[in-house]
């Protein structure tokens, strides 16, 4: 936090000028609080200058990477996109990411009891990173594993592959799942994808992409699904902490700061730890992902109405969202599915349905970024509103909220949320950058 | 139930449409009550009196719920066709944007929009509006892109013209490939931007419409040559644009928007800085302490703040009992916040002294927005008259982004000879850290796995870049050394531009834990800090120190590192000298005296800094080994 923010001595024009945060981004920061390539305090590294030593594969290939993907009908990589790529080659990332144990732990636990499926077998680890799930793939008996990733950080994934003595088995990509080519299909495709709100950064287009293009009929993907929840919370230390702070400064009275102080804090969504006690409700649903029969466009635009009761009385200062994923075979019934109706057809969508507890009979293992549970990289996003609401017990609280593709950038993502509760609605826009 | 529901969704549409910005709509005023719906209903149409009376003429203080009708006023009273100046002028949606702020912005100036005659009064200017018969002149007035700022807070006006427009002439082509809730939100980012830097290559949909309008049209008047020179620059420099395909242009300007966002944000953050600066008790507690404890020099005194952000030095000197405190801030945002905070605080001078029957004007305090440099314009100040210059300039490792050059612009400038500039010394320190501070050690062991090339990868960026992070006591492995010392009562501004040659020795107890085996501590890099002081020489009651010290609590600026290659073996004399066939600097031969040759220099870009740092370093046995200079570039 201290030193991403930036310093500016108070000559604001000049500095509005020339963005602070750019200066740190190419700085190997060790206390980095985020995962990617966000602006603001201090993941400003998509800034980073993707010019020039930034190598997709198929460059060598006498015809550029856009064109195969134009013939595949695959999405050309955008400048956007050579950022993107570009900031993940940023390793202090990395270094976050591996740290978080929780992630790895349960890719690593998912890998080792789908160990039957991926023994002998051919994997592919959609945005491999510096390889970790590649190797615990390779150390799980895979007989092939290919490692694709667009960053620069697979020039590292592959030294560490080397290093490692996995060369043999292991075989780093350095291009898009859209560019590169293999002439095999796989038997399963592994890859964390998951970004802030589940869905920021949509990596997980590629390994739809990946899954389309290589993966076997009855293949294993693994995460299997996905679940993005929102709750509304209350927060009044953050509250307090960002805004009340104004009141009283040294004995100051800097009221004067506080609407620029509450778009400061609360005008773009925010990536932060909260607890169960924040949350004022179950969970509503907002999208469920099943990533063996998901399709791109469905990515495009959410929509969900919630309604929500609160179960106390509380300042309501604004909607916490958080995911989690399961690990499940193709085959496998999945544990959210259990409340079907047997004989139903089709798994039906689990979009807008309040989550109660997960009863999870079949031990599917789970990662879970929720408020109660341990802490992740990805912690929580917190939508705050500039001012609270006062809401009583069973008060309710409904609306509606759509998650869309930023059409400034495919990887940002508008958040349209509207919301009523004790008769009086608003509207609240943001976008995640 | 199901009517409710459908009624509330009906009211979130009617207040979407009525939300402007990604704002939240909230407020007393908007509560809806539900027998209120009705008159929701009717909003649109015949407007609705109480909630949207928030349309502020641009010429007198009345209020209208509709922009039609604040424009048919502006029309009759006035003299200000507005929407027929569009119809003439074929004005977009930036142009019609620019014309409104610039109107407002001559307005409050009491002048004239379109024959630039500043009147006495705003009644004056009243009676003077005109009709303008050369239109096609008085707009290369507004064709600013600094008119893109809206120049009054919230106006409501800039958000709703379009809507207006939008049902009036549809068939607007290229605008329609804008979002227009991503247009009104660029226009809020430049809002925020200095515009100025025009050939930095800002290129936003705005040049591409004037550069349109200009290709249509004739080429502007050479009256202004000046201005039409201006927004075609970035697409003559562009090239590519002359010829371009519209929808080129388009997409290019999306990538160019990006950028502005960028630059928006990135001085967005700056407000949270305001926070996080004052809440560093480190650096608030000590000038506190310097100016309010320090009696003999404050009270009477007259001050300078340089820089002020929210104020608050310029607030502990009030406090401390100076007669007249300048607070000079260079940010609009800001100086008007510190305005604000003096006021309420009581702290404000009202400069207007005619005012007879204004009680309030016990304040001592002004805030002038200004560049200091520019001061002049907007303030008199009699040469050498500041008894006290106080100001909080300093950057990361001093000297990056630092403000130094305009407080001591300032200081040549008003200072009284003898009179106390605050802080009045600052001196820089280099010490050897080990390999704790780096990321090897996470990455040689990752799950069993070794990753070591990962973390090398990472040592080879920081050896071009400076990294700003917390630095621990425990991870120098050598004392600290000063590194220069800058006296800021007598420097010169060119003097931040300096070498210098330190000596660095290894931690004792490195060497006493290690007598019997005697073991080299690696020195993977150099840490830099900074003190400053507000020391006896003016601050005679009691002198302060603001230490930025891996020794002392962390401050916001943490401590700046600058990593060396390949790590230095380093060791006490008094060793058994080592390995003779070993390299000078290996572990086995590690050396005894490590010199360093630091040279920092301001960077071609503004306010960045270059800093190189050449090392060399003596065995036990005196053979001798310097290792290539590195360039750092902090920007």
């Amino acid at each position: 936090m201290y030193p991403s923010s930036g310093h500016t001595n108070g000559y604001h024009d000049q500095q509005q000028q020339q963005p602070e945060q750019q200066r740190f981004v190419t700085t190997a920061q060790r206390p980095r609080v985020r995962r990617g390539p966000r602006g603001g305090g201090g993941g400003g590294v998509r800034s980073r200058d993707y010019g020039d030593g930034f190598r997709v594969s198929g460059e060598d290939n006498s015809q550029p990477p856009s064109q195969q993907a134009e013939q595949q009908n695959l999405a050309p990589c955008t400048d956007f996109d050579k950022a993107y790529f570009h900031s993940y080659a940023h390793v202090g990332i990395h270094e976050e990411m591996i740290k978080d144990r929780v992630r790895t732990d349960t890719y690593r636990s998912a890998i080792l009891q789908h160990q039957r499926h991926i023994e002998g077998k051919v994997v592919m680890d959609v945005g491999c990173g510096t390889g970790i799930l590649a190797i615990f793939c390779a150390q799980a008996g895979a007989k092939r594993v290919y490692a694709v990733d667009a960053s620069d950080i697979a020039v590292q994934a592959n030294e560490v592959v080397r290093a490692n003595n996995l060369s043999d088995r292991i075989i780093v990509l350095h291009g898009r799942v859209e560019d590169v080519e293999i002439d095999e299909e796989v038997d399963v495709i592994v890859s964390e994808w998951m970004g802030y709100m589940l869905l920021y950064e949509s990596m997980l287009g590629s390994v739809i992409t990946a899954r389309d293009r290589w993966l076997k009929p009855g293949g294993l993907i693994l995460p299997s699904h996905a679940t993005l929840y929102m709750a509304p919370i209350t927060h009044p230390d953050r509250y307090t902490e960002s805004i009340d702070f104004w009141r009283n400064v040294y004995g100051i009275d800097m009221s004067a700061m506080l609407p620029l102080a509450k778009q400061c804090a609360f005008e773009e969504p925010s990536v932060e730890t909260i607890n169960g006690e924040n949350v004022l409700t179950w969970p509503h649903v907002v999208k469920y992902v099943d990533c063996y029969t998901l399709q791109i466009y469905e990515l495009e635009s959410v929509t969900t109405r919630f309604q929500f009761k609160s179960m106390m009385r509380a300042p309501f200062h604004g909607f916490a969202f958080w995911f989690d994923v399961e690990f499940n075979g193709p085959a496998n019934v999945n544990a959210n599915a259990q409340i079907l109706l047997p004989g139903s057809p089709n798994p039906p969508s689990l979009d807008g349905v309040v989550k109660k507890k997960r009863t999870n009979p079949s031990d599917t293992l789970i990662l879970s970024t929720a408020p109660e549970d341990p802490p992740t990289h990805w912690q929580q996003t917190l939508i705050y509103f500039y001012e609270p609401m006062e809401v009583e017990q069973d008060q309710v609280i409904e609306g509606s909220l759509t998650l869309s593709q930023s059409k400034e950038n495919r990887r940002f993502m508008n958040i349209h949320l509207e919301y009523s509760s004790g008769g009086r609605s608003f509207v609240k826009e943001s976008v995640m950058r | 139930m199901a009517d409710t529901e459908s009624q509330s969704a009906e009211e979130i549409k009617l207040i979407q449409k009525r939300v402007i910005i990604d704002g939240e709509y909230e407020g007393e005023e908007e509560e809806l009550e539900e027998d209120e719906e009705e008159d929701w209903n009717d909003w649109g149409e015949d407007g609705d009196e109480e909630l949207d009376s928030n349309f502020v003429c641009l010429f007198c203080d009345s209020n209208y719920t509709s922009c039609n009708e604040l424009f048919e006023h502006c029309r009759l009273a006035h003299k200000f066709d507005f929407q027929g100046i569009r119809k003439r002028l074929g004005l977009d949606f930036y142009g019609s944007f620019k014309l409104i702020n610039y109107v407002r912005s001559q307005v409050a100036q009491n002048g004239c929009w379109s024959c630039g005659v500043t009147c006495q009064s705003k009644e004056d200017l009243q009676n003077h509006l005109h009709e303008t018969a050369n239109l096609e002149n008085v707009r290369l007035l507004w064709d600013d892109d600094n008119y893109l700022k809206p120049f009054m807070q919230d106006d409501m006006l800039l958000h709703s013209f379009s809507e207006e427009e939008e049902e009036e002439d549809a068939e607007d082509d290229y605008k329609a490939s804008f979002d227009k809730d991503e247009l009104m939100r660029h226009l809020g980012d430049i809002g925020v931007l200095n515009i100025n830097e025009v050939n930095g290559g800002s290129t936003s949909e705005h040049h591409y419409e004037s550069f349109k309008q200009n290709e249509t049209k004739e080429p502007a008047s050479s009256s202004n040559g000046q201005v039409v020179y201006k927004s075609l620059q970035p697409l003559i420099t562009n090239g590519v644009l002359g010829d371009a395909e519209p929808t080129n242009i388009v997409n290019l300007s999306a990538n160019k928007i990006k950028t502005v966002n960028d630059n928006y944000f990135g001085s967005y953050s700056s407000f949270g800085i305001h926070r996080e600066m004052i809440s560093d008790k480190v650096r608030t507690d000590s000038y506190r302490q310097a100016l309010m404890k320090n009696p003999s020099l404050l009270t009477g005194a007259v001050v300078m703040d340089v820089g002020c952000g929210t104020g608050i030095l310029s607030l502990f000197a009030a406090q401390a009992g100076a007669t007249r405190v300048i607070a000079v801030e260079a940010s609009e945002k800001m100086a008007a916040v510190a305005t604000q905070i003096a006021k309420d605080n009581n702290l404000l001078r009202t400069t207007d002294q005619s005012d007879g029957n204004n009680s309030k004007s016990t304040g001592v305090m002004e805030v002038v927005k200004s560049m200091v440099e520019e001061l002049d314009k907007s303030i008199k100040i009699e040469p050498h008259s500041l008894d006290v210059l106080v100001s909080e300039w300093m950057g990361y490792c001093l000297l990056y982004e630092s403000m130094l050059g305009s407080v001591l612009f300032a200081r040549d400038k008003w200072l009284k000879p003898g009179g106390a500039i605050l802080p009045d010394t600052a001196i820089m320190y280099a010490a050897g850290f080990g390999r704790s501070c780096t990321s090897l050690p996470f990455w040689e062991d990752v799950y069993g796995f070794n990753m070591s090339c990962v973390g090398n990868e990472l040592v080879q960026d920081a050896a071009r870049i400076p990294i700003v992070d917390v630095v621990q006591d425990s991870d120098l492995v050598t004392h600290a050394s000063v590194l220069q010392k800058f006296d800021l009562a007598t420097m010169s501004p060119d003097d931040v531009d300096f070498t210098a040659t330190i000596e660095l020795e290894p931690k004792s107890d490195n060497a006493v834990a290690n007598l019997t085996e005697s073991k080299a501590a690696l020195c993977y890099g150099i840490v830099v800090w900074f003190d400053t002081g507000f020391t006896s020489r003016f601050c005679k009651e009691m002198p302060a120190l603001l230490s930025t010290s891996p020794y002392t609590p962390k401050t916001h600026w943490c401590q700046t590192l600058l990593t060396l290659r390949d790590p230095i073996a380093i060791a006490s004399m008094g060793q058994q000298p080592g390995d003779n066939s070993a390299v000078v600097g290996s572990e086995k031969c590690p050396v005894t005296r490590l010199s360093l040759r630091i040279s920092i220099a301001r960077g071609v870009e503004h306010r960045s800094i270059d800093i190189s740092m050449e090392a060399s370093g003596v065995d036990a046995g005196g053979r001798k080994r310097a290792w290539p200079a590195q360039i750092f570039h902090l920007s």
